[in-house]
């Protein structure tokens, strides 16, 4: 009597955890993690951050933002895809993606992800110091030509980053040796440009955004962006095709998770992301640091990455900057 | 656990070496009179000098102080030691696959019974308190994702 | 203006704001209080909370966070050194031996009163004369850097004990880990084995939980320097909080002072935080002390100067963040962020648009650190019960939360493998007479050197007479020099009649 009573509640307790198991079986039914291979207090970490917390309102669960910093990008990458495709690791992949590979980093490709939406993309800007005798990027360029090469210097990012190769880009599309500006590698677009106020180096080729700060205590002037079109919160900065330069580059930032993630997850996020992209509080956040606002689903992201890659890398090997 | 200053130089000398030659391997960068190997070449010669300062003076001193004094130590300490080295490295090997609940609960029990010389039971309290208040404050509080592992559910906090 | 100021203060004096003060204060001693939780890991966690909060009290939070933190850092490291936050670690073993001397409460009691003074002279710098010291700050170089960086890695001859070799191969030990990982001026792998953890190099904070914790731990195990069998330590005594600690601030007051100015220098300086403050003024208390043979034997000056320069470099940390949006340290990296998205865009135009908010800033500070005082008292005497607990029980204990520390940071067991490892390296070194600050400091300024040296040679196109050039470079390029020089005659000279001695 005694065993049966135990033996009917044991069953009776198994078919309870199956029927619990069943009902949760809605994705998602616990917290999510989303990596940013980026330190915390940066513009990557700013986008995830509020990117979690309304990706946290929506789906009901939380999300916990999680820093995997170090090695260019390479750790925070590496983690997100390696991580089980279960749809509970999520992370955001930056424009590097695309270039660490080339640099003989790694072998991690934009392939080793599912892609779910692009949110942001910022185009490079050419900026110097506001009492700079340079109005515009000509002249800048002129001021480069009729110099000794080597006597202008330029900062934004560690060596053969996405800013170093902004940098180098424009200045083999206008005809000049990229090694003509020699590039003083910076810990990012912060210190450089702290460095281009202190007088230690020339022009700092970061996005406009980041120089915001600076620009608005009337420091800092951007002479061009290197876009198609004009960015409408900076509307005064003429692009570099303006110029007479075809070269156009940017970061982007979107969020992914590793290969292989369920129909059912990516079915699941992908309206609630673009729903979120669309929101006031999103919006008004992207505006307010001024970063640039653009919309992907998983197909079109996949051929954005795969074009991204291959431009980068052909740049990448012809200054040089790529591995043999 | 005094070591002999001259075992000592040796090692810092080897290590200072070993330092040396794979700095030799990193590529110079372009057009730059200094590259990645510059600092790494300083520190292991650097350390190589003062291994061999530590060789000469561990050599003179051998006579009074014997090579490795370990007389201090007890075997029961070595126990103790070995139970504190061995709680880290379990918690490395296992946390992923017991998560931390169980990992963590093994890792702060066994030692404290081998540092109490026993209390079973009431080190096996004290533990489980303690993981699990970590437990709560870390997951839920500070949203440190803990490894899950599998073979608990995630406790319902 | 005294509108604004009266609207400043009622937008802080406001039951709600206050309110979350506290909290934000008790959540920020508990986070310094726990080794691997850092003020800036506080301050990250934070912001999601911040989103649903007006500009007021989410940056009243902040401050309240951190100014707690960064003093209960001092609790776990004077108690068992094990520091809280790095910024505790310079004297976490003058702070122990005082503890081992049963004169906890005069070491706690210091730190905590210390903080304070150190917290209101940093926010009364940022509030009065933000605008003219952002400029300063603005006109360091990478060459000035350098130097700065240089200068504090000559403190290492000041705060290493026993023989000089020694402490010059711990010195090089902690450089020498500081370069593992990718370069960021050539994207060159170093030392990584072909470990992608090791790509992000070895991250400082499981790096100092192993080198204090671990090694402590196995110390106390081995029994080997007495710690053992040592009588139960007592606990603070409520009387040895006020008196003794007063006393001791009167009698370093001028430490107090020094402290205070070098943290605000070093909080404004853009890339150099509490921790480098912490260094730096207690061998620079050191050097001016009139007993410096007592530093590392548990004695209170050291702590006088370093406690206050840590909660100093707080404020100074937001001159530079709020006039030009740049980070004076990882904490107001965040908090620009914070800024950007309550409207505060930082800039000169933040004090013409809303002077309100930023007075009320100003205001949050010094609030933050008179709400210090009870808290701080209460969290030592609370904390202070820990001694009770034997200690057989206690250091598993310590263990799993020095773990969970070491995890905590990137998130990896990796962590955990770089805490243990550099734990029996540090034991191994301190047994035989090798000092670990120097390895910590090296751990801490190192890339800092390179990179900056680096960059330099890059604008000067290998000159290195550029390192002279600039005049607030070369001003303290000399100082620089000229200490070492010091430096040098001093040991010379002691040589010299060490070796008189003998043959003489």
């Amino acid at each position: 009597m005694v065993v049966r009573t135990i033996l009917g509640s044991c069953a009776a307790v198994v078919a309870l955890g199956l029927l619990a198991q069943q009902a949760q079986a809605e994705y998602p039914e616990r917290p999510i993690e989303l990596i940013v291979p980026w330190g915390a207090g940066g513009g990557t970490d700013a986008t995830a951050r509020i990117l979690g917390s309304l990706l946290e309102q929506e789906l009901g669960v939380p999300v916990n933002v999680v820093n995997r910093t170090g090695g260019s990008g390479v750790v925070g990458h590496s983690a997100i895809a390696t991580a089980e495709p279960d749809g509970y690791t999520l992370g955001i992949l930056t424009v590097e993606i695309g270039m660490m590979h080339w640099a003989g980093l790694t072998d991690l490709t934009y392939e080793a992800y599912t892609p779910l939406a692009l949110y942001n993309q910022d185009s490079a800007g050419v900026q110097v110091l506001s009492d700079s005798e340079w109005t515009t990027v000509e002249e800048f360029l002129d001021a480069v030509r009729a110099a000794e090469p080597g006597t202008y210097k330029a900062s934004g990012t560690g060596q053969g980053g996405i800013w170093h190769l902004a940098l180098a880009g424009m200045l083999q599309e206008a005809g000049i040796d990229p090694s003509a500006v020699p590039w003083v590698p910076s810990e990012g677009a912060a210190p450089g440009l702290q460095d281009l106020v202190a007088g230690g180096v020339d022009v700092v080729t970061c996005s406009v955004p980041e120089a915001q700060s600076l620009i608005e205590a009337g420091r800092v002037k951007s002479l061009a962006i290197m876009a198609t079109d004009r960015n409408p919160t900076f509307p005064d900065v003429p692009t570099l095709k303006e110029a007479g330069i075809d070269w156009q580059l940017g970061a982007w930032r979107g969020i992914a998770g590793p290969a292989g993630l369920p129909d059912e997850v990516v079915s699941t996020l992908v309206p609630v992301l673009e729903k979120i992209h669309g929101s006031d509080e999103f919006r008004d956040f992207m505006n307010q640091r001024g970063f640039g606002m653009i919309f992907l689903g998983p197909e079109d992201y996949r051929a954005f990455m795969a074009e991204s890659d291959a431009s980068l890398g052909s740049v990448m090997q012809a200054l040089g900057l790529a591995a043999q | 656990m005094k070591i002999n200053d001259a075992l000592l130089g040796a090692l810092i000398l080897l290590g200072g070496l070993a330092i040396l030659l794979e700095a030799r391997t990193f590529p110079a960068t372009h057009g730059q009179a200094f590259g990645p190997d510059l600092f790494p070449t300083i520190i292991g010669v650097g350390l190589m000098l003062a291994g061999c300062g530590l060789v000469v003076s561990g050599w003179r001193t051998r006579h009074v102080t014997g090579w490795v004094d370990v007389s201090a130590i007890t075997p029961g300490r070595w126990l103790d030691a070995l139970a504190a080295l061995l709680a880290v490295v379990g918690f490395i090997a296992l946390a992923d696959w017991m998560g931390f609940v169980l990992a963590g609960l093994l890792a702060c029990w066994l030692p404290m019974v081998r540092f109490r010389r026993g209390h079973w039971f009431s080190s096996l309290a004290i533990a489980l308190v303690t993981v699990l208040a970590i437990d709560w404050a870390f997951r839920s509080v500070l949203l440190v994702p803990l490894p899950q592992g599998a073979l608990l559910p995630r406790l319902p906090w | 203006m005294s509108d604004t100021l009266g609207a400043a203060f009622s937008l802080v004096f406001d039951p709600h704001v206050l309110l979350v003060m506290l909290a934000a204060g008790a959540f920020g001693l508990f986070v310094g209080a726990m080794p691997g939780l850092t003020a800036t890991l506080a301050t990250a966690l934070l912001v999601p909370v911040t989103f649903f909060m007006d500009p007021v009290p989410a940056l009243a939070a902040i401050v309240a966070t951190t100014a707690m933190a960064i003093f209960a850092g001092d609790l776990p490291g004077a108690l068992l050194r094990i520091p809280g936050t790095p910024a505790s670690a310079a004297y976490v073993d003058d702070a122990y031996r005082l503890t081992l001397q049963g004169r906890s409460g005069l070491a706690l009691g210091t730190g905590l009163i210390c903080s304070v003074i150190g917290g209101l002279v940093g926010a009364a710098i940022l509030a009065f004369a933000a605008p003219a010291l952002a400029e300063v700050a603005l006109a360091f170089s990478t060459f000035e850097y350098f130097w700065l960086a240089t200068f504090g890695l000559t403190c290492a001859a000041f705060v290493s004990t026993g023989r000089p070799v020694k402490g010059f191969v711990s010195l090089l030990f902690g450089l020498f880990i500081a370069t593992i990982g990718i370069d960021i001026m050539a994207g060159q792998p170093r030392f990584t084995l072909g470990s992608v953890e090791l790509m992000g190099g070895v991250s400082f904070i499981p790096a100092m939980i192993g080198m204090f914790a671990v090694s402590e731990v196995l110390r106390w195990a081995l029994g080997t320097t007495g710690g053992r069998d040592a009588a139960l330590v007592a606990q603070p005594q409520a009387r040895e909080l006020v008196r003794p600690s007063l006393r001791a601030i009167g009698r370093y007051r001028t430490g107090v002072a020094r402290g205070s100015l070098i943290g605000t220098a070093i909080g404004i300086l853009p890339g150099a935080g509490a921790d480098i403050a912490a260094w730096i003024s207690y061998a620079v208390s050191k050097k001016m002390s009139k007993t410096p043979e007592k530093f590392g034997t548990g004695h209170v000056e050291g702590l006088v100067d370093s406690g206050a320069a840590n909660n100093a470099s707080l404020g100074g940390a937001w001159v530079p963040a709020l006039v030009f949006g740049i980070p004076g340290d990882s904490i107001t990296a965040i908090v620009i962020g914070i800024l950007y998205m309550k409207g505060m865009n930082p800039g000169p135009m933040v004090m013409i648009n809303q002077p309100e908010l930023l007075y009320a800033v100003f205001i949050a500070f010094f609030v933050a650190n008179l709400l210090l005082l009870p808290l701080g008292w209460l969290a030592i005497r609370s904390f202070g019960q820990m001694l009770r607990v034997p200690r057989g029980a206690l250091m598993p204990v310590i263990l799993i939360l020095c773990m969970v520390g070491a995890f905590a940071i990137n998130n990896t067991l990796f962590g955990v493998i770089i805490m243990l490892v550099l734990g029996v390296i540090a034991f191994v070194m301190e047994e035989n007479g090798f000092p670990v600050a120097p390895a910590i400091l090296g751990l801490v300024l190192g890339s800092m050197i390179e990179r900056n040296f680096m960059q330099s040679m890059i604008k000067a196109d290998g000159n290195l007479l550029a390192f002279f050039e600039r005049p607030l470079a070369a001003a303290i390029g000399g100082v620089t020099v000229a200490i070492w020089l010091l430096v040098a005659v001093g040991a010379v000279r002691r040589w010299r009649r060490a070796a008189g001695g003998v043959t003489g």
